[in-house]
């Protein structure tokens, strides 16, 4: 041992790095796990998809019924920016922004 | 740094490409990449047995597999597998019976009389630590992990890692001191 003048630390890092054997050769192992593998489990997009379809169409029925909404697109349709139609137009804005921000998140994430 | 940045950029695109298209080549080289290490760590975590150390890595890739749609690039991917690694660890060691041996009541080992020696005993000496000492030497000094990424593997927090490595690190040298000691009274040439 030649660590007399070296920290005591750095000698025992290196009696460990030395003692430790480093990465394991594959010998066939990747091989064998490829025989292995199963299918990937599929993540279903039918229920994210059935949930969305049925809250706009509850989202529809509700706001049918209310004049607001009626007016407000009768107005946009006739280019006529009325109350209700820039009612609508801003919810309509904040729900693409929130669809957006939704969307950055994920991408962000994955 | 760079070097390690750039690993990084790899994994997440061969990542990005199994999720994407159920790619098995892609995933087959993440493998290629990382089995050595991921080995190397059950090896040791196992104390050199080979065979329960092929089979709990095989749990690990396989579990990797169905899981990599969890990786959210937050860790490095070969510390997202480490810790993968470590919870497969410990639930095999929760099946298995418990072989009692108490850390403090063990003597520490006679000072070694050639290097070979050295090598042996400073192994025992190893073994001699608790679980969590050797558990954290392995990952922060024989697989290169900071601290905080030890801690990210080990699930602990990142002071007990610090503690585990310095407690370790001074009972190793204590051993040490006392064979270097033993080895000059014998060689004072």
């Amino acid at each position: 041992m030649t660590h007399s003048h070296e920290d005591p630390n750095d000698a025992i890092d290196a009696l460990l790095r030395q003692q430790f054997e480093g990465a394991v050769p594959d010998d066939g192992f990747c091989d064998r796990m490829m025989e292995r593998l199963p299918a990937r489990p599929r993540r279903r997009a039918w229920p994210l998809w059935c949930g969305v379809a049925a809250g706009a169409a509850a989202c529809v029925l509700t706001l049918w019924s209310t004049p607001l909404v009626q007016l407000g697109w009768r107005d946009w349709a006739g280019g006529q920016w009325s109350a209700p139609a820039i009612v609508l137009l801003l919810a309509l804005a904040g729900l693409s922004l929130l669809a957006m921000c939704w969307s950055l998140a994920e991408a962000d994430g994955s | 740094m760079a070097d390690s940045a750039a690993e990084a950029r790899v994994d997440q695109a061969l990542v990005t490409r199994v999720l994407l298209g159920e790619d098995r080549r892609a995933f087959e080289q993440l493998m290629r990449r990382h089995q050595g290490l991921v080995r190397a760590q059950l090896r040791r975590l196992l104390h050199g047995d080979e065979a329960a150390a092929d089979d709990l890595a095989q749990e690990v890739f396989l579990l990797t597999w169905r899981k990599l749609d969890q990786f959210r690039g937050d860790a490095a991917f070969r510390t997202w597998l480490y810790r993968i690694a470590w919870s497969c660890f410990l639930q095999a060691q929760r099946r298995k019976p418990e072989l009692t041996e108490d850390a403090d009541e063990v003597e520490p080992p006679a000072a070694p009389a050639h290097p070979v020696d050295l090598q042996l005993d400073f192994e025992r000496a190893l073994r001699r630590l608790s679980d969590a000492e050797q558990a954290v030497l392995l990952h922060c000094v024989q697989l290169g992990l900071s601290h905080e990424e030890a801690a990210f593997v080990l699930a602990m927090p990142l002071g007990t890692v610090k503690t585990h490595a310095t407690r370790g690190k001074a009972k190793l040298k204590s051993w040490l001191a006392a064979w270097q000691a033993e080895t000059v009274q014998e060689n004072p040439t």
